[in-house]
């Protein structure tokens, strides 16, 4: 760097004697401070600016995958697609919920049918816990 | 006979144990017991007390010490014997900061080296090299995928260099040069790499205690954390909840490694080892063509390298350098550094959510800024959970503590192009 440029006072370019005076150190703190801020700024900004495409991309492309004829279920249809549950059988689902949930926040996001019979699990889970662990 | 025997005692290490020594293999078995009874950064403190260790005892041909005529204790030099080939004639000679023409170069034939094993092994520190290349191990067991999502969170990392620079403050008024400040102020920036690489530029003769208070502080980051989170905390914002974290792609990921290379690097050259370093681990990564490397960044290289780091800087703590009343200072600044960091990411995080309500931040998220990765995003997660047990913020947390890594090194680049010209 040009001495000319070193030669400025520290506020501006952050040369410090050994033993700085207190104003001096702190412009210097300042300095040091924007100096990250700047840096981890601008590289905040141009990801933004780069998120932003990417995002659009994906939603291009979700859309670009949904089946075109999807059947969207509405209030009134009283069979409601495959896999997907009745609305009884949501309602009791969320009571059942709320009921052991009692007292702690919560968010039902999705239903889903099991995949395995809870009956054998449960069956299981009590042959284990009848023996006794040594 | 008896004189035999007494001869042979003189030529032993036990007459040469100080009281001094003494008081550092206690130092020494703390930093132990720390480490393996209490799990504390295990992998780089054991090392460093090892290290420690071997430094107070009457070793030959591990290190050479020498006191220079400053007070300060030289480590890590050996000699070299060799024989003059050609003098340069008389009337070329120049001063030493003149550039040597061909007719005044001096060629000589090295015929002997001589020194102790770390004298060797420690040139990893003193040339900078072992800093850079964990920095590359660092880089390939990074994921950066948290803070890509959700890229504000780099200003929380920015905020949680504070503790650096208020830290340099008060090493300034206790005493302490403009370069040993920077050098006890990057203990505030929780990334023991990035404090020994600025340390050994500028104070090199605060290595041992400025190590071990960053190493030793990272592993209390659970201790040291929490009680200014929630000192600075209401309930309500330990409760919010965050929105989910977007995918992010592949070529994403590319991008960004390149992107924070060449701004750090532009911004702060001084910084581009260790940037450079972490970005190319990082990349090596991320372009999933290149398994082996990455296995070897991931294991060989920075388990062998934290092995050499860890003992090289213990082996710096020699009594007589170690036992002075700096050291205590610089364990207490090391804190007051920690509790700057922490505090400036938390309250950064509070006015995000005042300019920004609609989409807020946890404010404990905003502790995760210092380095110290993961840990620091996991006190993060466990100080949600204590207030909301089904709120999960560990990988919201892991943004910011990725970015305080590479504040932490942009701050170790400003300190070091604006101090190592200073007097």
């Amino acid at each position: 760097m040009d001495d000319a440029l070193l030669a400025l006072p520290p506020p501006v370019f952050g040369v410090l004697p050994e033993h700085p005076a207190f104003f001096e150190s702190i412009g210097y703190q300042i300095n040091g401070l924007a100096v990250v801020f700047i840096a981890l700024g601008l590289i905040w900004a141009v990801m933004e600016t780069i998120g932003i495409y990417f995002k659009r991309r994906d939603t291009t492309q979700r859309l670009a995958a949904a089946p075109p004829d999807a059947v969207i279920p509405t209030a009134e249809s009283e069979s409601p697609p495959d896999g997907q549950p009745t609305p009884e059988l949501a309602a009791v689902i969320a009571a059942a919920v709320a009921f052991t949930m009692r007292g702690q926040r919560y968010r039902i996001e999705a239903i889903a049918p099991a995949t395995y019979s809870d009956w054998a699990r449960e069956g299981r889970r009590q042959i284990f816990a009848s023996h006794q662990v040594r | 006979m008896l004189n035999d025997l007494i001869d042979f005692f003189r030529t032993t290490g036990f007459s040469l144990i100080t009281w001094k020594m003494l008081v550092m293999w206690g130092v020494a078995g703390a930093l132990l017991y720390l480490a393996i009874a209490k799990g504390f950064e295990p992998l780089l403190l054991v090392p460093i007390a090892f290290g420690a260790l071997i430094a107070n005892l009457p070793t030959r041909g591990v290190i050479t010490a020498e006191m220079k005529p400053n007070g300060v204790y030289e480590t890590a030099f050996f000699k070299v014997e060799s024989q003059v080939l050609s003098e340069p004639s008389a009337g070329n000679l120049q001063s030493p900061s003149t550039p040597a023409s061909p007719e005044n170069r001096r060629t000589t034939r090295v015929e002997r080296i001589e020194g102790g094993l770390y004298d060797f092994i420690s040139q990893g520190i003193k040339l900078e090299i072992f800093p850079p290349l964990i920095f590359l191990g660092v880089g390939a067991l990074t994921d950066f995928g948290p803070l890509i999502a959700m890229p504000r969170t780099f200003l929380l990392g920015a905020a949680a260099q504070l503790g650096l620079f208020v830290t340099f403050m008060g090493a300034n008024l206790l005493g302490f040069t403009s370069k040993q400040s920077a050098s006890i102020g990057i203990i505030g920036g929780a990334d023991g790499p990035t404090a020994i690489f600025t340390c050994n530029k500028l104070a090199p003769e605060l290595l041992g205690a400025v190590a071990v208070a960053a190493y030793s502080y990272m592993s209390l980051v659970p201790l040291i954390q929490p009680p200014i989170m929630r000192l600075l905390t209401t309930n309500k914002e330990r409760r919010i909840r965050m929105k989910s974290l977007r995918k992010v792609s592949k070529l994403e990921k590319l991008i960004f490694a390149l992107v924070v290379m060449i701004i750090c690097i532009l911004l702060v050259p001084d910084a581009s080892a260790l940037i450079a370093m972490l970005m190319l681990g990082n990349f090596l990564r991320e372009c999933a063509v290149t398994e082996r490397l990455v296995h070897a960044s991931q294991n060989e290289i920075i388990n062998v390298l934290t092995i050499f780091l860890g003992t090289s800087v213990g082996i710096t703590m020699r009594a007589d350098s170690f036992l002075a009343p700096e050291t205590l200072k610089i364990i207490v600044l090391g804190v007051v550094a920690f509790g700057f960091s922490t505090a400036g990411g938390v309250l950064v995080a509070k006015v995000m959510n005042i300019l920004n309500p609609h989409n807020p931040v946890n404010p404990l998220i905003g502790s995760a800024g210092v380095s110290a990765v993961p840990m620091a995003a996991r006190v993060s997660q466990v100080e949600g959970q204590r207030y909301d047990t089904s709120n999960y913020l560990l990988m919201h947390a892991m943004g910011p503590n990725v970015a305080g890594v590479i504040g932490t090194a942009v701050a170790a680049g400003y300190f070091i192009s604006t101090l190592k010209g200073s007097l």
